[in-house]
């Protein structure tokens, strides 16, 4: 028997490989074939003047991010801008889905309400933002802030303010997405155990804890890798609202590495710097789901 | 019987307070979008005095120029085509790749997927420059399909990823196997058995790649030269440079480049939520 | 649900079907006919040629459409064989975006702007010498010939200056100042009265930068001590912080006096204009293309101009110099229809149709003047001594990254981020790398 299904399988393999072609080819020529390329210009002297006589230059890239500060700065807004978005997406996502798990009769317009940011592009969140943080008198937050007495704030001149500006638009853009993922787990966990719970006494807030929260796990894990991936690889929104500015003050690793990379020429400086930057955000990840999943098994 | 009656008018009670709660929260999100939509229609001297109010006349000349400038039909037709060419690429491509990666547990279907799942971690703007080269060699460059290629090759990791969860977790194995046995061909067992039940994840997949690539501005951007062949976004960024006049003629723009993923959105709400909750646990 | 969510699958698929099927039909062998061939045929009744069929150019720039609709027009009108397509790409992506499509030896058509000794020197741009030599004014062609060869047609110089808001300066009984320290005078006044003296979009960096080099031209760049220093910074025989110091440190009084506050970092430049034209601010440094922008927001407002001050006295500098020059793609298919392009450019209707959309400069082509607008009267002293000048022009590749590099490390001094020692410091440094490339 062993045998008769091996055999079978072994004469079915290259029609399941042939399945596997089509997203193969065009995941290898546009996507895996541009990454190896530029790891290899890494390594090289590319640049806008010197296109065409390219020699290796071992490791030069590489030693030189770090000697120019501004890239450390970049990193250290990229790691604030990461993990703080993905604490604060997740603090908000969480209790949102919980609420809008109970018996609400509107509440699958309201989970569509909270749902709709994620629908724009991070374009048009950074062009109506940028209005509605203006300084100006136009701008309406800060018309809000002056009318309950309070003094205007410059969510975006202000380089101590400036990232976090950012990242407020980003937690309002994805706390309703991520809170729809949680509330497909929430809706896997049998309600028996509340029950049981409630038997025994427990308050909702105890039954948060014991119950919904251990097993929220596989949306915990999900929900903060994916918003950490695309927290350290945030570019658009920055690129539309603050251009970096004030000063360096939300520069990124993307934007930098776009800046220089590609904008003054630097080919295979900024090649080196994304593959520098795929590492970090690899070795973020593999510790992140270590972490969670240390956090599952206790 | 009294004491029951009266927690459960108590519970009742509690939840109207939480969905009245939740609706307050509700109406402060959604202001900067209801304020979008509101200034569309306000002359600039209205939006000033009363940023928040219901327009006092509603200007539909703001849209009409808008429309006119945008090119809005052709840029539409763009968008369409690019999303809908895309999508059915990286649906069709990632299914059939996440099936043979499901049920081969070899040595190479590992690998590749790790690959596939390394490709999450990669900015797209790193291998701008080599990309570019490799278009223009094609042929592909300002061409709809380069752009529709490129959107499936970065569409193809995510998606992959949330149809092979689905298809270990949810596809039973047994009916594959029965079919196998009355001598269907994998590719048969692929498309009549699997596929089918694959809706509620490809529902997602759909979903979430339509948002990606209408939103996605850099690759019309960069391959997309001539202006016939822009998208939405493109053109509202091209009427948004140093010489942007007015604000509540942007607005316009703003929202009408939107429009169409918000009707996408309303009209299909209710699955796209759906969808998701079925989609994406899971992996 | 499941029966919804295939149906719309199997609608996305159909519409799929169909519209790649009408995508395809649009894309016959040959992009450049086609589609807009037809449209040729059918629409318009202007004598079609005898193929029927236009040439396609593309010019990209970095100028909304509406600052050339007035040549676009020129051109569809005078060249009935060239379909010229503008592309607009905003200033911030735009050699991001050009350089790269000029490296994979795609492009525009026709350039503007990029024409320097390094994309020269790789060869992106086609030599115009023997076409349009002596033509042009060698004060707008020089910075577009290397090596004795033209590869740039300059178009109709820009500047800026201060523009004011004369009722305001009526009401309080203000004249135009001469001199920094009057201007500062001026701007107190304004402050004491609940004005803003200046309104100013901190939040772009290049802004920013415009106010400075605006001092640094008046007092150094532009003096007979300073008159050396861009060629000497592009070389790396200069720095910034040995040069413009001092220049930066009586900047910065403009944030002492509370001219400039921390709040305009959050201030886009469409933002600040409203405030001028609001009447809430009385003065805006910027040049004539937003001309147009005040008259539309405010027709009734009474606006003069003068030029950029410094503490050197002198008439004043205007910030500018020669427009975009345009050059042609050394891989452009089209070429001819390009030099076609540009052989209407260089006449005098013209540079009068490019002029229409950005009144106030003056042209570099021979024989051809054009009559300055009455609101710029009061910089008239700083324009008859030449006092135009854009010192980056002089920087080389340095150009654009310098100018960025600078802005943001000026708005970091508004912000108190970091102090004009700093600032220059900042930009030297990243001069230097650059020269290292």
């Amino acid at each position: 028997m062993g045998l008769t299904k091996w055999k079978m399988n072994g004469r079915l393999e290259p029609t399941y490989a042939l399945l596997l072609l089509p997203a193969l080819a065009i995941y290898g020529l546009f996507f895996i074939y541009p990454a190896l390329s530029t790891f290899v210009y890494s390594f090289t002297n590319w640049s806008d003047i010197n296109p065409r006589d390219v020699e290796f230059v071992g490791w030069k890239n590489y030693k030189a991010i770090f000697r120019e500060e501004i890239y450390m700065t970049g990193i250290r807004n990229t790691l604030v801008y990461a993990l703080i978005s993905t604490l604060l997406i997740n603090a908000l996502a969480i209790p949102l889905a919980v609420a809008l798990n109970r018996g609400f009769k509107t509440r699958a317009l309201l989970r569509s309400v909270f749902f709709l940011p994620a629908v724009f592009s991070p374009l048009i969140i950074g062009f109506l933002w940028s209005y509605l943080y203006s300084t100006s008198d136009f701008g309406l937050i800060n018309q809000g802030l002056a009318a309950i007495g309070i003094g205007k704030i410059n969510f975006l001149g202000d380089a101590d303010l400036a990232l976090y500006a950012v990242i407020f638009t980003q937690v309002w853009q994805w706390a309703g997405y991520n809170m729809v993922i949680y509330l497909a787990n929430l809706q896997s966990i049998n309600p028996e155990y509340y029950e049981a719970a409630q038997l025994d006494g427990a308050g909702p807030l105890q039954s948060f804890r014991s119950i919904t929260l251990p097993l929220l796990a596989p949306a915990i894990t999900f929900c903060t890798v994916t918003v950490m991936i695309s927290g350290l690889k945030v570019f658009d929104i920055i690129y539309s609202l603050t251009s970096g500015g004030p000063g360096h003050a939300t520069e990124t690793i993307v934007s930098l590495m776009v800046k220089k990379g590609l904008g003054e020429g630097f080919y295979a400086f900024g090649s080196a710097f994304g593959i520098l930057f795929v590492g970090i955000v690899g070795l973020i990840t593999y510790l992140q789901l270590r972490l969670v999943r240390l956090w599952g098994e206790r | 019987m009294e004491r029951l009656r009266e927690s459960s008018l108590k519970r009742r009670f509690g939840l109207r307070l939480g969905e009245a709660a939740m609706w307050i929260a509700a109406a402060v999100f959604i202001i900067p979008v209801y304020y979008l939509f509101v200034t569309t229609f306000k002359t600039p001297e209205q939006a000033l005095l009363h940023p928040l109010g219901l327009p006092q006349s509603w200007l539909w000349t703001n849209y009409a120029n808008a429309l006119q400038t945008m090119q809005f039909g052709r840029a539409l037709s763009n968008n369409l085509i690019i999303s809908a060419g895309a999508v059915t690429g990286i649906v069709l491509f990632a299914s059939m790749a996440a099936y043979t990666l499901a049920r081969r547990r070899r040595v190479y279907s590992r690998v590749i997927f790790g690959i596939f799942l390394a490709g999450m971690m990669v900015p797209y703007q790193m291998g701008i420059l080599s990309l570019f080269k490799l278009i223009s060699e094609m042929g592909l460059m300002n061409t709809l399909t380069g752009v529709i290629l490129i959107e499936i090759a970065y569409g193809l990791p995510f998606s992959i990823f949330l149809l092979k969860g689905f298809i270990e977790s949810t596809v039973p194995l047994e009916l594959e196997e029965a079919a196998k046995i009355d001598g269907c061909s994998v590719f048969r067992t692929f498309a009549s058995i699997t596929l089918p039940l694959l809706t509620p994840v490809v529902a997602t997949v759909t979903i979430l790649n339509v948002l990606a690539t209408w939103n996605d501005f850099i690759t019309p951007l960069l391959f997309l030269q001539s202006r016939d062949k822009g998208v939405l976004l493109l053109e509202v960024f091209r009427n948004i440079g140093q010489f942007s006049v007015d604000w509540t003629s942007l607005f316009p723009m703003l929202f009408l480049s939107i429009a169409p993923l918000l009707l996408f959105y309303l009209i299909l709400q209710k699955y796209i939520i759906a969808g998701m909750t079925a989609g994406s646990l899971k992996g | 649900m499941k029966k919804m969510m295939f149906t719309v699958v199997s609608m996305l698929l159909a519409a799929t079907t169909v519209l790649a099927g009408c995508g395809s039909n649009n894309q016959p062998a040959s992009p450049d006919t086609g589609q807009n061939g037809q449209e040729a045929g059918t629409g318009s009744s202007k004598e079609p040629n005898e193929t029927g069929a236009k040439t396609k150019v593309r010019l990209s720039y970095w100028n909304k459409e509406e600052s050339m609709a007035s040549l676009l027009a020129l051109i569809e009108e005078k060249l009935p064989n060239v379909d010229l397509e503008y592309q607009f790409i905003d200033a911030t992506q735009y050699d991001t975006i050009i350089k790269t499509q000029l490296a994979a030896g795609e492009g525009p058509d026709i350039v503007g702007g990029l024409i320097d000794d390094t994309t020269v020197k790789l060869g992106y741009f086609e030599d115009l010498t023997d076409r349009f030599a002596g033509k042009y004014h060698d004060s707008g062609t020089s910075y577009v010939t290397f090596e004795g060869k033209l590869y740039g047609l300059p178009q109709a110089s820009w500047f800026n200056g201060v523009y004011y808001n004369k009722d305001l300066f009526a009401q309080y009984g203000l004249t135009v100042p001469t001199t920094l320290d009057e201007y500062f005078a001026v701007a107190q006044t304004f402050l004491d009265n609940g004005i803003k003296p200046q309104a100013i979009g901190l939040k772009n960096a290049n802004v920013a930068m415009q106010s400075f080099i605006a001092l640094a031209l008046n007092d150094h760049i532009g003096t007979a001590e300073g008159k050396d220093f861009d060629e000497a910074f592009r070389k790396g025989e200069a720095t910034m912080k040995e040069a413009l110091l001092p220049a930066l440190q009586t900047w910065t009084q403009y944030l002492e006096r509370g001219i400039f506050t921390m709040d305009m970092l959050g201030l886009e430049e469409e933002q600040a204009i409203d405030e001028f034209t609001s009447g809430k601010a009385a003065m805006f440094q910027s040049g004539p293309w937003y001309m147009d922008t005040f008259k539309q927001k405010n027709p009734n407002m009474n606006i003069g101009m003068f030029p950029n001050l410094g503490t050197k006295g002198g008439a004043g500098w205007m910030v500018g110099g020669p427009g975009v020059a345009f050059g042609i793609n050394a891989k452009s298919k089209v070429k001819e229809a390009a030099f076609e392009v540009l052989e209407l450019l260089s006449t005098p209707e013209g540079q009068q149709a490019y002029w229409e959309d950005n009144k106030g400069g003056s042209s570099y082509l021979k024989g051809v003047v054009f009559e300055m607008p009455e609101e710029y009267a009061d910089a008239q002293a700083a324009f008859e001594q030449g006092n135009v000048y854009f010192p980056p022009n002089g920087w080389g590749t340095l150009r654009n990254p310098i100018i960025d590099e600078l802005g943001k490390m000026i708005q970091a001094v508004v912000g108190g981020h970091a102090t004009p020692e700093q600032a220059l410091e900042s930009a030297d440094k990243k001069a230097e790398s650059l020269r290292n490339k």
